[in-house]
Order: structure tokens, then sequence, then C-alpha cells
């Protein structure tokens, strides 16, 4: 899980992965949900080193003693954390005992387990798989930000968690570290280096991104109405 | 978790920036998030329900503060114990800070 992202661009200001949200800090509630499916493991969250007393004081008090949670520090983007993570598992992926990696927002808090449970089942037979929501309601624009006319294609918007299968997604990552590139996320970099190798399956329209404020209460109702246990 | 009102980096949909908020609770209900670089204030849909939903909310935290307690009592037994005297002290002032945030958000309301 990666909760590495800044806080603020100005200081102050906590990230908001550790938010609270109907009781809990926001990267709690997926944290759980992933505990609940029996084929994970080991769960690692990736946090940035100030935020480490602060992540190990939430995950005493809500997260259950019989779930470690491994903490890594990760870098200064995404990219970077999700490659701290990817390196920290490497000798476990390479001897075999790590099949298929999740690599999941923590400011998405609300991830039902049977999704992730089909996304693993997917990623172990095809080796990349991402949830998505079809969108019809997006245009290409022309390089002069005119829309292109015609019918609107059809896009999927990307959640997460994004699942691949362990030793390709490491591969891909040191490759593109060794390259200095960059993907736009997980999948990106993936299909970088193994085209036409990843699927997506339909996402959950709950599973949303803390992004906007009012994503933040849209959060807190759907927990309300599913009596904080989201299936 | 704390009593101040935390701060975080959001997109507001009014400035359209990506700026500080300040995020403010009674309890465990969130109850208005505030733009630091416009002054945008976003409440919950469910406003006017507020005052019902704290009631709500605070009667569960009571219900399961003994399995909270106990939880953390025997995870870290000389941590709690050391901790107790003051978390019950603050107990009082915590409760009526919640109670002000409720008031003054119906009085808020009221006044729009």
């Amino acid at each position: 899980m990666l909760a590495a992202g800044s806080g603020s661009r100005f200081g102050a200001a906590q990230s908001k992965v550790f938010l609270p949200l109907a009781g809990r800090r926001v990267f709690t509630w997926s944290l759980r949900s992933f505990a609940s499916v029996r084929s994970i493991e080991r769960l690692i969250l990736v946090i940035r080193e100030g935020d480490r007393d602060l992540a190990e004081e939430t995950l005493e008090r809500e997260i259950d003693d019989d779930t470690p949670v491994e903490i890594v520090v990760g870098g200064d983007t995404r990219h970077e954390s999700e490659l701290a993570a990817l390196r920290y598992l490497a000798p476990d992926i390479m001897n075999g005992s790590i099949n298929i990696v999740l690599l999941h927002d923590g400011a998405r808090p609300i991830i039902p387990p049977t999704l992730v449970r089909s996304l693993i089942q997917k990623a172990a037979e095809i080796g990349a798989v991402i949830p998505g929501l079809l969108r019809d309601d997006i245009r290409q624009v022309n390089p002069d930000g005119t829309p292109q006319l015609g019918s609107p294609e059809l896009y999927v918007a990307a959640q997460t968690p994004q699942v691949f299968n362990a030793r390709a997604i490491l591969s891909a990552y040191e490759r593109a570290a060794h390259e200095q590139f960059v993907g736009t996320d997980t999948m990106s970099c993936y299909e970088h280096y193994h085209p036409g190798g990843g699927d997506w399956i339909p996402g959950d329209p709950r599973n949303l991104k803390i992004t906007y404020p009012d994503d933040l209460f849209e959060a807190e109702k759907i927990l309300h109405q599913s009596n904080f246990h989201v299936e | 978790m704390s009593n101040e009102s935390p701060r975080a980096t959001l997109l507001c949909s009014q400035c359209g920036k990506s700026t500080d908020h300040r995020f403010v609770y009674a309890g465990r209900l969130l109850t208005h998030i505030e733009c630091e670089n416009c002054g945008h204030v976003v409440h919950p849909a469910n406003q006017a329900d507020l005052p019902h939903e704290y009631v709500l909310d605070l009667k569960q935290r009571l219900r399961t503060k003994p399995r909270r307690l106990a939880r953390r009592a025997f995870q870290h037994p000389l941590k709690f114990l050391a901790a107790l005297p003051k978390a019950i002290l603050r107990q009082p002032v915590k409760l009526i800070n919640e109670f002000r945030t409720i008031r003054k958000e119906e009085g808020d309301q009221a006044g729009r």
C-alpha cells in the first residue's frame, strides 16, 4: 500500500491517507480489507520517513495484532515508492515465495475484498490486471485543444489495486530504473516492458480516490451505509 | 485521535488548486472541510441530520469503548495504565468541544 504521498505543498499539513475517516485513518480501511483476503500473506505499507511514528501508532490502534504490517520508506514519487516496495520484496520474489504483488493507492479507502479476490485470480491467469470503470464521456482533443469529432472513444478509468505477476513487475521496475523510464501508473510501466500483457476487469464505483473534499464525505457515507463493512 | 483540526492537501473544487484544507470533526463525524486558499467550505449533503447522526455515532462509540479499551490494555498493559488517568481527564473537555462543534454547525447552517 502506497502511503508516501506528500502531505502539503506548504509545509505543516499531513498526508491525506492519515486523515480520520469514520473512526479510522483513511489508509487502514483498505488495509483491513486486504487483511481479510486469505491468499494475501504479507502487507507492506510504504510511507515517508517523517510519517513513521504516526504510521506505527495508527497500525497499533487500528489493525489487529494477528495482521502484521511491514513498513517500508518510499521515495519522492509514486514510481520510486513502488520500486522501494518491490526491492524490499525482491529476495522473496526471486526465491518464489511471493508469486503475485498488489499495488494499492492508500488514498482509496474502500476496496471490496471480493474485487481483490477477482483481481488476484485474474493476475494468476494472465500476469497483470487492473480494476477499471468504463468511461464513455471522455473525448480525445486535437493539439489545438478542440475535441475530436465522431464517436467518443471508450476509456477505462484505472483504479487500484493493480495486480501483477511478482517477477514480471519486479523486472519491469528494475529495467525502468536502469533506463530512467517512468510510467503514468504501475500498469503503464508493466506494459512498457510487457506490451499487450495486461488486462482489466470491472472495478467498483465505491473504490474512489480521495482527491476533492466531497470524496471524503462520500467515502464516509459509503462506510456508514455498509455498516462499516464493505464486501 | 487528536482533537485538533487536521490539515491536508486536496484539490479545491472552487479555486481549482491543490491546496491545504482544514478538516473539522465532531467525534468521528466530519462536519466540514475548508480550503485555506479561497475559504470555500464544503459540508456533508445531509448536514441537517448532523446532530442526530452525532448522537447515533456517540452511542456507538460508548458501546464499543469497553472493547477498544480492553484491546489496548491487553496489547500494552503498562503503556495503557500510564496513559489512562490523562485519557479519562480528557474526556469531558473532548465531549464539550464536540457539542460546541455541533452547535456551531447548526448555527452556521441556520445563518446560511
